[in-house]
């Protein structure tokens, strides 16, 4: 028997809401919209927290500039506040070196930080997830039975195919999906809109590709002043997180 | 059962389950603590190793990581032999609930 998951909903209790950024493909923006979102709302008042769960390429702490120092210890890890966000990351523990995980290291480290972390209160808790339906996926949706997913595909067909496959696995689970914002938009083209809308997925609305966005990246007050930020900004202030 | 890779404190996790029977009143409880060797495996030789044989290698740091998260030991252990960090856990890793039994007076 495992005792640390039964830890888990006592550590996330007072955590109202856990939002999970996913999207299946690497390289479509799931990490700087999980930042960017745990920013902005945040910014709107609201308690927030951001758990980065890419091991294989965290990066949340470069996208925002953080000075990393190792979290305090009491009864558990309190996770550090780092830009008004309570943030933890696997960072914390191996620093800048290479850490190969396979699937069942994944899913023992998953378990154990979701165990050891202590939140405190939360409005909302982000979870910048990595690719795939994978172990940290089937994970996420073991421990944490109330979690939301927020899904990220690019006009990208390639994308696409693999996020359908994600709703369609959540939808099959009895998972929550918030809905899908189309990530890098280069084009006019409706095909993400349109697609969402035949598999009952609510579209929330396009983020345009911006090429000053990677320049800013560990810049925080010119990050959160690129038109992709302001973009993710409109989509929230349309409340569609509610 | 306590592996020893997450190195935890036997006396403070001891003095932890003492309060913890101390705060309900209900049940008589006996805890029974077993100690694991922890050993690896490496996937790319095959070599099988005691953590207990290599832990001096490691700094008071890299083991308190280790210590939180036992599978960060990729991030600072080597196989001794072919020096590959793609190694598996066979038994020793952290904390298990072996069994549960309620013993009727």
């Amino acid at each position: 028997m495992d005792p640390r998951l039964s830890i888990i909903d006592e550590r996330l209790k007072e955590v109202k809401r856990i939002i999970a950024v996913s999207g299946c493909k690497g390289g479509i923006g799931k990490s700087v919209i999980s930042c960017a979102l745990a920013l902005q709302l945040s910014k709107l008042g609201y308690k927030v927290g951001l758990l980065d769960l890419d091991f294989f390429g965290p990066s949340d702490h470069m996208i925002l500039g953080a000075k990393l120092s190792f979290p305090e210890e009491e009864k558990g890890i309190t996770a550090p506040e780092v830009c008004g966000i309570k943030f933890m990351s696997i960072v914390y523990f191996i620093e800048n070196k290479p850490a190969p995980f396979r699937g069942i290291d994944v899913s023992n480290a998953i378990i154990e930080l979701l165990a050891i972390t202590l939140w405190g209160k939360l409005d909302f808790l982000v979870i910048d997830m990595p690719p795939g339906i994978g172990d940290a996926t089937l994970d996420i949706i073991r421990a944490i039975k109330r979690i939301e997913f927020l899904l990220i595909s690019t006009q990208s067909k390639i994308a696409w195919e693999s996020a359908k496959r994600m709703a369609e696995m959540l939808k099959e689970l009895n998972v929550q999906t918030i809905g899908i914002i189309e990530n890098m938009r280069k084009s006019s083209d409706s095909f993400i809109e349109k697609q969402a809308k035949l598999l009952g997925i609510r579209f929330l609305g396009s983020i345009e590709f911006d090429e000053k966005l990677e320049n800013t990246l560990g810049d925080l007050s010119n990050f959160v002043k690129t038109r992709f930020a302001k973009q993710l900004r409109k989509i929230i202030s349309m409340g569609k997180f509610k | 059962m306590l592996g020893e890779l997450q190195q935890i404190d036997v006396p403070a996790f001891k003095l932890a389950l003492k309060e913890l029977i101390k705060e309900q009143q209900t049940y008589k409880i006996k805890f029974k603590i077993k100690e694991e060797k922890a050993k690896l495996r490496c996937r790319a030789c095959g070599f099988e190793w005691l953590f207990s044989k290599t832990k001096e290698k490691l700094s008071e740091q890299d083991s308190e990581l280790i210590h939180f998260v036992p599978e960060v030991a990729h991030a600072y252990m080597r196989c001794p032999k072919c020096k590959s960090p793609d190694f598996e856990i066979i038994k020793g890793r952290g904390v298990q609930i072996e069994s549960i039994e309620e013993i009727s007076e």
